[in-house]
């Protein structure tokens, strides 16, 4: 396990893949256990991911283990939520003041070798909707330029920036986080998540 | 602000920032990411996973064939080394499945290899077979094989050897570098020929003879108790009845690997005698256990199982890494392309390299060790020479 604080921005990226967003699925399930509405499971996540991102150097290089860690940041990031806000019944607080974070130890599916690693960016690739799929596969596969993806598909340079980012967005959705309903606003979804205990 | 307004955003920011940006879009992009630590989060996470799908490259077989539109069509995982129902999580199978009830996602392959008996390796296999005009006995024996558009452009050979012994002489069957072949013997034992591989095959009514004359194969030995199955490399001999194992030529010594069953290591002469005197004077290989033979000894030891899948990643023409460090990778390399990569910084040789590669697509790899390991490579006639990217 990679746990040496990266130096660059390649670096960096490789690092919150491997290490820390392969967590997010079993860390949004955490999460999903205090909040009923998944906007607020993502705006914990988002505050969470920014603190990991602003640690200095010395703090980070103090970190022994980034799966606790993360947890651990996110438990807090979610408190302070819990105790501003209106949005979790004291109950939720309680079980989340006294859950022990570090038994949220990575399980099997969440560390995949490189094979696994392979074949989940590859389905990912494979369920994107047709033409978005298209433009990634050339992109990444091929390595052509946007420019040059719109010559071949006939379409214009900004059809292809849009593929690009509605396409990264859904390749993070299907690689990292659960999958909910993409293009759909998070806004009126009260879906409620203790329900759905048996995704833990 | 939502957090999903802010991933959008940052979505768009990469999408522009992956054309060719102005002095202008990059002064707005720093001054849009300062503004929210929430900005630049969204930001690295959607750039990690752009990042992470440069690794798809490493299924094509090399940088210059031209565009399959097979691929674009969604039929990536074709290229799969491995049954997909193995390497996805089980909460993300059913997570498609759900999507797949419910008919919300656009269905695709990923949907249609989630059948529980998917045998879509098998089929694809069968389907290479009838172009093929060796008569096939048997397919049980054959492990389901991934053949596909790329492997089915590189060298697969099924051969039948009938009535090899009648005939007398050794059959010699040869790879030349970065080749892979699979051959069926007579007998049904199936060899597999790695990268710049030869073997002699001798099939006698008493025993059967395999010389690895030089590189690595892979036996599948079909059980006969009373024809041995014996291989021998230089100065070492493998004997087995019916068993799975890797002999790989290494200098002067030899490498033996179990993947099933048992198999004997020791002198030639010694494994070629009858009896029971096997038993107690030859060190016994079992599944999972290595033996290195050189210098006058056998050195034994224990394989974790992950590791042995990588030994063996290249029956997949594909190789497999996990912390190795660059020396190792490179020297991995080195044995499927005449293009040799040359560790010209000593530093970087313990530089440690995870990943899947498909060896016979240098250039993949060298992409990699690129943009993720801030290593250089400088081509310099058929030797690539690896120095330190410098730190921009």
């Amino acid at each position: 396990m990679a746990a040496r604080y990266p130096v660059n921005l390649i670096e960096r990226n490789t690092w919150l893949a491997k290490d820390i967003l392969v967590h997010e699925r079993a860390l949004r399930a955490y999460l999903g256990r205090f909040f009923k509405n998944v906007a607020d499971v993502e705006d914990v996540l988002q505050d969470t991911y920014a603190r990991l991102l602003s640690l200095n150097d010395s703090a980070s290089t103090a970190v022994r283990n980034w799966h606790a860690f993360l947890f651990a940041s996110a438990r807090n990031v979610a408190l302070d939520r819990i105790r501003k806000a209106r949005v979790v019944s004291l109950d939720a607080l309680a079980e989340m003041g006294s859950a022990d974070v570090l038994d949220q130890t990575p399980s099997a599916d969440e560390t995949l070798n490189a094979r696994q690693e392979l074949g989940l960016l590859l389905d990912t690739i494979a369920s994107l909707p047709a033409r978005c799929r298209e433009a990634l596969t050339l992109r990444k596969l091929y390595g052509l330029s946007q420019r040059e993806i719109a010559e071949r598909l006939a379409i214009s340079e900004s059809t292809v920036e849009k593929h690009v980012a509605y396409g990264v967005r859904l390749c993070a959705e299907r690689m990292f986080a659960k999958r909910g309903e993409p293009g759909k606003s998070d806004e009126n979804n009260t879906l409620g998540r203790k329900g759905k205990s048996d995704e833990q | 602000m939502n957090s999903k307004q802010v991933e959008i955003e940052a979505a768009e920011w990469l999408a522009r920032l992956d054309r060719d940006p102005s002095a202008a879009e990059l002064t707005a992009f720093d001054r849009w990411g300062a503004t929210d630590a929430r900005n630049a989060a969204a930001y690295a996470r959607l750039a990690a996973t752009w990042q992470a799908l440069d690794r798809i490259r490493a299924i094509r077989p090399s940088a210059d064939e031209p565009i399959d539109n097979d691929y674009l069509n969604g039929s990536l995982q074709h290229s799969r080394p491995e049954p997909l129902h193995d390497l996805l999580p089980a909460a993300l199978q059913s997570a498609a499945a759900d999507s797949q009830d419910s008919q919300r996602r656009p269905s695709t392959g990923l949907l249609r290899d989630f059948s529980p008996d998917c045998l879509h390796e098998s089929s694809i296999y069968d389907s290479q077979v009838s172009k093929s005009h060796w008569p096939l006995r048997t397919s049980s024996l054959l492990r389901p094989w991934p053949l596909t558009s790329i492997a089915a452009s590189l060298t697969i050979a099924i051969a039948y050897l009938w009535g090899m012994h009648s005939v007398g002489g050794p059959i010699t069957f040869s790879t030349s570098i970065g080749g892979f072949q699979r051959i069926v013997l007579e007998d049904r034992s199936a060899i597999e020929l790695n990268t710049d591989s030869e073997v002699r095959v001798a099939l006698t009514p008493n025993v059967r003879r395999v010389e690895l004359v030089r590189g690595e194969a892979f036996f599948e030995v079909a059980h006969d108790t009373v024809r041995p199955f014996i291989v021998s490399a230089g100065r070492t001999a493998v004997r087995a009845v019916g068993t799975k194992f890797d002999v790989r030529r290494l200098g002067n010594s030899v490498e033996v690997f179990v993947d099933e069953g048992k198999v004997s290591v020791g002198e030639p002469s010694l494994l070629e005698s009858q009896g029971d005197l096997l038993a107690i004077s030859i060190p016994l290989l079992t599944a999972g256990q290595s033996a290195l033979a050189g210098g006058g000894g056998v050195q034994l030891k224990q394989i974790p199982k992950r590791e042995m899948a990588r030994k063996l990643a290249w029956q997949n023409q594909m190789l497999e890494f996990d912390s190795d460090t660059l020396a190792d990778v490179a020297a991995q390399f080195n044995r499927y392309n005449r293009r040799q990569l040359v560790i010209a910084d000593p530093r970087l040789a313990t530089l440690r390299i995870g990943g899947y590669f498909r060896p016979t697509n240098l250039d993949a790899f060298i992409n990699v060790l690129q943009s993720d390991f801030g290593v250089s490579v400088n081509p310099d006639g058929n030797r690539l020479l690896l120095v330190t990217a410098k730190i921009d």
